[in-house]
């Protein structure tokens, strides 16, 4: 089987095309990622088929010279169009930004990053191994779904995520970031509705492949046509639809930080470094190093995060007057802005078993509208939610709305699992299964 | 105010010469070949509170190549550096040496404002304290066209876009609002000075920190102009995407049925709108660009499409197929979404005694299911007209409702007309789009405030 290899060595030699291009008077710091992909599609019937991607490496170099410095960022980062890079930067540099003496030249050192640099878990050969014998995973995964939902499609990928930054001033580090995605679809036995969900892991054994089986059943079933309405103050969230609702809280408290917020019992913790986490990296897309932070304690306060351009107060509004490990290369913004890396709840106390008895478990949760564009900090969410007894599906509701800021959904939580899978994306969400009641928001409706 | 882009020569020839060399590559054994190559260069300047806080350059250049052989459609995104591995792909001859690449694209005739010139003063008593975030991009784009049919096409595109972000603070709590500024360097186009962009956007923020009414509710609801083209794009336009048409969901088929869409309403997509952020004149696969009528007397017009999908659904061609960049394939997609104005009183579309009625001056993101028709939007600089007719604002709207009877609701257009420019994202790929309309009245339609 093709296998996924590390593509650092281009991306550092990309870094030395364009040190060794600058002039006496400039300096650069050069960022690129990249993640590439082996997927293993499977079929019901336990046939396989391999697809890999390599990814492209993307990224900027930061041009300074005299009091200026600028972004330059290519779709190319191939060692031959660093001179492109260059003469693109020269050409606008007299417009760039000042020069910011935090970073003037300076790859923060840590000795995890440099050398070998940071990874989290070893390469392993998961994918070939169940290529060969499929069948065990299917099975747990049919174990969670039950007889009223059909499996359609199995897909695991391997996601390597690996990034380097270098200084011209002859520092460099390296970061890799090893993980496995289980996708599965199901529908309905008569196939007209269907679901696809998935979990990851830093390795395919760390996957509850029955709990992902089971919370496809969950929402196929939330999906279909509604047959009642819930009017009882709680709810609990499967961990995909929890990672949605902590998604948008999230974004939104580095939007607009928590002004007022009672003590909580559980915070919001920041871990760049989390063993399973699709964003775990040994430094941030500024060279700063990551580490874990409660990004909102337990007596229900934010903290603060920075990065070289910017920050975000904390709920005192004091300046951050350190950087936090917290900068992402925006693609969009061709900046690097300040964002949360793995996130997730941390109870006081674990939720025991959140399944038992009757329950309404919203399995889809769907912003109202993307915060970024809302004029304030009061988020809306449509929930699809489906009545469970003892975790079987029985029937769908009609759909909720409710609404408030991220204060006050953080604050409405009640209970909260192990986290299961870190979810993808801008940055990674960790998802619990979690209770909430929904009384404790200002508003709650039917759509 | 001056036009801020100062007219500069194009310079696209030698792009032609690298399409035409490719095609020429390409062309062996192949039934046909459509290459697109592009110079583009984005500079992006972001000021903070009158300080620029970040400059960013992006130079795009390559080639987008896609064949056609035996009824199977490749696409390979080709960067300068990897020109010579061209000759290696789908067999081509690889008889001719690549020209030299030279990036054609550039920042000349562009001067960004100065920061301060964004800073609106506080004053005592002006209101609460404010930050604004101003982001200028400019992009230079030259693109050419070749194929293996005689398409030969060239075209330069130079736009800046100015957006400003103001937030107010009160009590700790952030409010904000946006307003932006478009020229498209066609022909000059008055600028209403950077001062006044900053000071409608802190306008809206003020307004937004300001609204008191909170809940969901049923009433009336007036899309402003340019804000009814917005929603209209949404709930139309990309239904007539030939590549969504092509689905043939419930929604779009009942889109399709006579009947189900207002006689009163036309609508358009128009490319050559003066100072459009969708305009061009050429599109992206090299066809001259032009006007396609989407809705008229109550029915639907024909499909927006790109050169595959017109042949794959059997659609006329229309010049709507657009590519972000070279890595992406041209896909249909609108560029400036028209509707025309009706008879009715903008004014007193925004009258009612009994339920008063929501005025949306701004659509922001949000989505639709064009399966279902379900739609859920953010509506920005919004405002709730009491029925005794008094204007409070009204901030963190949400629209949420079914597309078809959405439409069967429009009683009112009216005889004003303005435009605005959006950017749109679609199968990863995002652009601008222009939106022009008059104010359009919805008899009822579901929203919550903030």
């Amino acid at each position: 089987m093709r296998r996924l290899h590390s593509r650092t060595d281009e991306a550092l030699a990309f870094a030395d095309a364009v040190e060794s291009g600058l002039k006496p008077v400039e300096r650069s710091f050069t960022y690129i990622s990249r993640t590439g992909r082996r997927g293993l599609g499977i079929d019901p019937s336990g046939a396989a088929r391999l697809t890999v991607q390599n990814g492209k490496l993307g990224g900027y170099v930061l041009l300074s010279r005299d009091r200026h410095e600028l972004y330059v960022h290519t779709p190319d980062m191939a060692v031959g169009e660093a001179s492109r890079v260059l003469e693109a930067g020269r050409a606008q540099i007299s417009l760039g930004g000042p020069r910011r003496a935090a970073t003037s030249g300076v790859l923060h050192p840590d000795a995890a990053v440099t050398g070998d640099g940071w990874h989290n878990v070893g390469e392993s050969d998961e994918l070939e191994q169940l290529a060969a014998e499929p069948g065990p995973l299917l099975e747990r995964l049919t174990d969670g779904t039950g007889p009223e939902c059909a499996l359609r499609a199995v897909n695991v990928t391997e996601v390597l995520s690996e990034s380097v930054c270098a200084a011209s001033e002859g520092t460099r580090a390296v970061s890799r970031c090893r993980g496995v995605e289980l996708h599965a679809t199901a529908a309905d036995t008569d196939g007209a509705v269907g679901a696809s969900l998935s979990r990851c892991a830093a390795t395919l054994d760390r996957v509850d492949a029955v709990g992902l089986g089971r919370e496809l059943a969950l929402t196929v079933r939330a999906l279909a046509p509604p047959a009642a309405d819930f009017d009882g103050p709680e709810v609990c969230f499967t961990p995909s639809a929890a990672a949605q609702l902590l998604r948008a809280v999230v974004a939104s408290l580095l939007l607009n930080p928590m002004v007022d917020c009672p003590p909580l019992g559980l915070a919001l913790v920041d871990d760049g470094r989390a063993e399973d986490g699709p964003a775990a990296h040994g430094f941030d897309c500024e060279g700063t190093p990551t580490g874990a932070m409660e990004l909102v304690t337990r007596r229900g306060t934010q903290r603060g995060i920075a990065t070289r351009l910017t920050s975000v107060a904390g709920t005192d509004g004091a300046p951050v007057d350190r950087l936090t490990g917290h900068a992402r290369w925006d693609p969009v913004r061709n900046l690097p802005l300040p964002a949360a890396t793995n996130v997730r709840l941390e109870p006081a106390d674990r939720l025991a078993d959140p399944w038992a008895g009757e329950r309404c478990v919203v399995a889809d949760v769907r912003s109202l509208g993307v915060e970024e564009h809302r004029s304030s900090g009061k988020l809306a969410f449509r929930l699809l939610a489906v009545r469970a007894v003892d975790g079987v599906p029985a029937h769908a509701y009609t759909p909720m709305v409710v609404e408030g800021e991220a204060a006050a959904f953080l604050a409405a939580i009640t209970g909260v699992g192990e986290t299961v899978s870190y979810y993808p994306g801008p940055f990674a969400v960790g998802g619990a299964d979690l209770v909430m009641d929904l009384s404790r928001l200002r508003s709650k409706s039917e759509a | 105010m001056s036009n801020l882009l100062r007219p500069v020569a194009p310079d696209t020839g030698r792009l032609l010469e690298l399409a035409d060399w490719a095609v020429g590559e390409l062309g062996a054994g192949a039934d046909y070949v459509q290459v697109f190559a592009e110079s583009t260069l984005h500079v992006k300047v972001e000021c903070v509170d009158g300080e620029v806080l970040a400059v960013c350059v992006e130079p795009r250049d390559g080639l987008c190549c896609l064949v056609t052989k035996d009824g199977l459609w490749r696409f390979k995104a080709v960067a300068p550096s990897q020109l010579p591995a061209l000759a290696g792909w789908r067999g081509a001859a690889g008889s001719a040496a690549a020209p030299p690449w030279e990036p054609s694209a550039t920042a000349d005739g562009f001067t960004p404002l100065a920061a301060p010139a964004w800073s609106v003063p506080d004053h005592p008593g002006s209101g609460p304290a404010h930050t604004i975030r101003s982001v200028e991009d400019f992009v230079c784009r030259n693109t050419a066209v070749a194929d293996t049919n005689g398409v030969r096409s060239r075209t330069t595109t130079r736009t800046l876009r100015q957006r400003v972000e103001a937030t107010v603070t009160v009590h700790g709590r952030r409010y904000r609002g946006l307003n932006r500024w478009l020229s498209n360097g066609a022909e000059e186009r008055a600028h209403p000075g950077a001062h006044e962009i900053s000071r409608v956007a802190l306008e809206h923020a003020r307004n937004s920190a300001a609204a008191v009414m909170t809940g969901r509710h049923r009433t009336p609801v007036v899309f402003g102009p340019a804000a009814a083209a917005g929603f209209l794009h949404e709930l139309v336009g990309h239904a007539l995407e030939a590549d969504n048409f092509s689905l043939g969901s419930d929604y779009i088929t009942r889109l399709r049925e006579p009947g189900n869409v207002p006689a009163a309403l036309t609508l358009r997509d128009d490319a050559t709108v003066a100072h459009g952020y969708g305009s061009y004149a050429i599109d992206d696969e090299g066809r001259a660009a032009g006007v396609t009528t989407l809705l008229e007397n109550g029915e639907i017009g024909a499909p927006l499409t790109a050169m595959r999908a017109a042949q794959r659904g059997g659609h006329r061609p229309t010049a709507n197929g657009r590519r972000q960049d070279y890595r992406f394939l041209a896909i249909p997609r609108a560029t400036n979404t028209v509707a025309l104005p009706g008879p009715d009183d903008p004014g007193r579309l925004s009258e009612d005694p009994r339920n008063g009625v929501l005025q949306v001056g701004c659509l922001g993101a949000g989505m639709i299911n064009l399966s279902t028709g379900e739609f859920s939007f953010a509506a920005l600089n919004c405002s709730y007209v009491t029925p005794a007719g008094d204007r409070v604002p009204v901030r963190d709207v949400s629209l949420v409702g079914d597309a078809l009877a959405t439409l069967a609701r429009l009683e009112g257009i009216g005889s004003d007309f303005g435009g605005d420019n959006v950017t749109c994202g679609k199968q990863g790929q995002s652009l601008g789009i222009g939106i022009y309309s008059p104010s359009m009245r919805y008899a009822a339609l579901d929203w919550s405030a903030g």
